[in-house]
């Protein structure tokens, strides 16, 4: 096999679906007239490509067809809405900080499947109706609270639950309840539930269940999912495979802490942390509500190329006073993103790094790592983002990229040969 | 490409009202896509017995999450996403991306082949492609089935596996390079395998 059949192999599959680029495939034909070994390995590639495409699983009778169909419809019927599909891997155009807040107070009983509502104070709606006390919420309806204020809400058995302005959560029944917090803040005041019964909270990232007890769960797509506990105990978990972890008073857990090298310390002491981060805390949802629209309109100034007035706009948030760490983090990836825009590739890796060394403990700072491993792969070379990489599993050996990085480093010690 | 390869077209206002919890549209949109799920999942996984188990997951997933399909793509592309989902966790859990059950055993061919020793031929092309597919990880290999079974181009691989375009590309470039080393491997083996009886003698 001759160096240029090397090269012409790989893209036998793509030629041989008509998918390679006019140009590649006149090379690949070119090459195939004169290389008799390569026609055979190309009608072999053709023909197990074929019969991929037209092998078709066993068949299966009408019935089970029916039946297995029938068995989705009715446990979806039960079924809590799924997570969200976890698009947010995506490192660079995720980080858009989405904060809204909600809280909620629940009762279950084991009998009703809709949670009748007894007080409702502010102004929530589900399925775009207007909520009102002695109503029954719609098992899955998505509720709302709409206006500027928070909302309460108060069910028959004297729970209740606060939902902040602009909040969206839904509530399933099935064996307890379970509330789908889809974005903001929810502070739950939960009544104590008959055996058999729990009492859950889900976001994209992380479950919680409780018993009985008061605790807040805000979630940002930019910084995870946290979880505080006022009183009694819950036990959460992140991702539908994690380890339950019970959380006592005082008691805080970040979701993305979790999958660091930091989960042994993820579940925090309430005492152990300064009065002043707890009330910075308490704001931080309230502070990247406002800066949400900020960095969602430098990035479509980046999209339409707009980079000065972009990089204007960074600045002008970054004089800004009392931005916490992650939003500055979020600033300075906002930077880097104006120089890729700028196709300025080194300058990109560099700033990426820049953040990872600044901004370390935020989650931006490990995505910024892997971004800039990536960034390296298609703009510094195969070496620099293999070391990248490999720098991004030694910091994070449990990060949300640690499999794409481990695969990349596999992939890339196995064939020193760059595509 | 029809039937395994390519769902069933099923109108937007079923899947909305699908969306809302309407039994009957649900089952529809499920009809629509079953073909093409089991046909996808038997390309990720292998034809393996779990096949069974993680078509009901991915259809109890399609009814769950179909409340946040936004229509931006094909529900067949969506649904796609979630069969690569499933089958992730699948390998995940297996800690492996070996397929343990003989590859080709029980598919059968979309196209009716005419003769058996036709029928022979295209099962062996089959279980060889099968068994070199074992060979990638399983990101590559569901990257080199999107693009190269399924036709999918390189931007909607990376949205339905939900990863960077760059990472995207890697991994069909080596799904592909792993893909006809271990066919030209396999191929020699069952050269050898043959020539061996006819040396001894």
């Amino acid at each position: 096999m001759g160096s240029s059949c090397k090269q012409f192999r790989p893209l036998f599959p793509e030629h041989s679906a008509a998918l390679l680029a006019e140009d590649s495939r006149r090379r690949v034909d070119a090459h195939l007239k004169g290389c008799a070994s390569c026609r055979d390995e190309h009608r072999r590639v053709h023909s197990a490509l074929q019969a991929l495409r037209s092998a078709k699983p066993p068949p299966i009778a009408d019935t089970q067809r029916t039946q297995q169909i029938q068995e989705a419809v009715r446990k979806a019927q039960l079924a809590p809405p799924a997570a969200r599909f976890r698009g947010w891997r995506v490192p660079v155009g995720l980080l858009a900080v989405a904060a809204v807040a909600l809280l909620v107070f629940v009762r279950m009983d084991a009998d009703d499947a809709q949670p009748q509502v007894s007080l409702v104070a502010g102004r929530l709606i589900a399925n775009g109706t207007p909520m009102s006390a002695g109503e029954a919420i719609a098992i899955g309806a998505a509720i709302e609270a709409v206006g500027q204020e928070s909302s309460r809400m108060r069910l028959d058995d004297g729970s209740s639950f606060l939902v902040q302005a602009r909040s969206r959560l839904r509530v399933s029944s099935a064996a307890g309840y379970l509330v789908m917090l889809e974005s903001g803040e929810v502070a739950f005041e939960v009544a104590r539930q008959a055996n058999g019964r729990t009492f859950q909270v889900h976001t994209p990232e992380m479950e919680v269940r409780v018993v009985g007890t008061r605790f807040t769960v805000a979630h940002e797509a930019a910084v995870g999912t946290r979880v505080r506990v006022d009183s009694g105990i819950v036990e959460v978990r992140v991702g539908d495979g994690g380890v339950w972890t019970r959380l006592r008073s005082g008691d805080e857990r970040l979701s993305r802490e979790a999958s660091s090298p930091s989960a042994g310390r993820a579940a925090v002491s309430r005492d152990e942390v300064p009065a002043d981060e707890v009330r910075e805390g308490e704001e931080r949802v309230a502070r990247a509500r406002d800066q949400a629209p900020t960095a969602r309109q430098i990035r479509q100034r980046l999209r339409t190329g707009e980079v000065g007035s972009a990089r204007a706009m960074i600045r002008e948030a970054q004089g800004r006073r009392g931005l916490n760490r992650a939003e500055l983090a979020e600033l300075a990836i906002l930077n880097v993103e104006a120089d890729l825009a700028e196709h300025r590739h080194a300058a990109a890796i560099d700033g990426y790094l820049g953040v990872h060394r600044r901004y370390s403990g935020t989650p931006q700072a490990e995505t910024a790592l892997f971004a800039a491993a990536q960034l390296a792969l298609d703009h510094g070379g195969a070496a620099r983002g293999r070391s990248l990489a490999q720098r991004y599993l030694r910091t994070y050996p449990r990060g949300r990229y640690a499999e794409e990085a481990d695969a990349l480093i596999r992939v890339l010690s196995r064939n020193s040969d760059e595509p | 490409m029809k039937g395994w390869s390519r769902a069933t077209q099923i109108s937007s206002q079923m899947i909305a009202q699908a969306a809302e919890g309407d039994r009957n549209a649900q089952q529809a949109v499920l009809e629509s896509q079953y073909d093409f799920v089991r046909g996808m999942l038997y390309r990720l996984v292998g034809s393996s017995g779990d096949v069974d188990d993680l078509q009901q997951t991915v259809m109890l997933k399609v009814l769950t999450s179909l409340p946040r399909f936004r229509g931006e793509s094909t529900l067949s592309t969506w649904v796609a996403g979630i069969c690569v989902n499933v089958a992730k966790d699948h390998f995940r859990r297996r800690k492996t991306h070996a397929v343990v059950v003989p590859a080709s055993e029980g598919l059968e061919f979309e196209a009716p082949v005419s003769s058996p020793h036709q029928q022979a031929a295209s099962r062996q092309e089959l279980d060889e492609a099968l068994r070199a597919l074992e060979t990638l990880t399983p990101p590559q290999r569901s990257a080199f089935v999107l693009r190269t079974v399924y036709g999918h181009s390189i931007e909607e691989v990376a949205s339905i596996m939900g990863s960077a375009k760059s990472t995207t590309k890697m991994r069909i470039y080596y799904g592909k390079k792993a893909f006809t080393q271990a066919l030209h491997r396999i191929a020699n083996q069952g050269v050898a395998a043959c020539a061996m009886p006819l040396e001894e003698a």
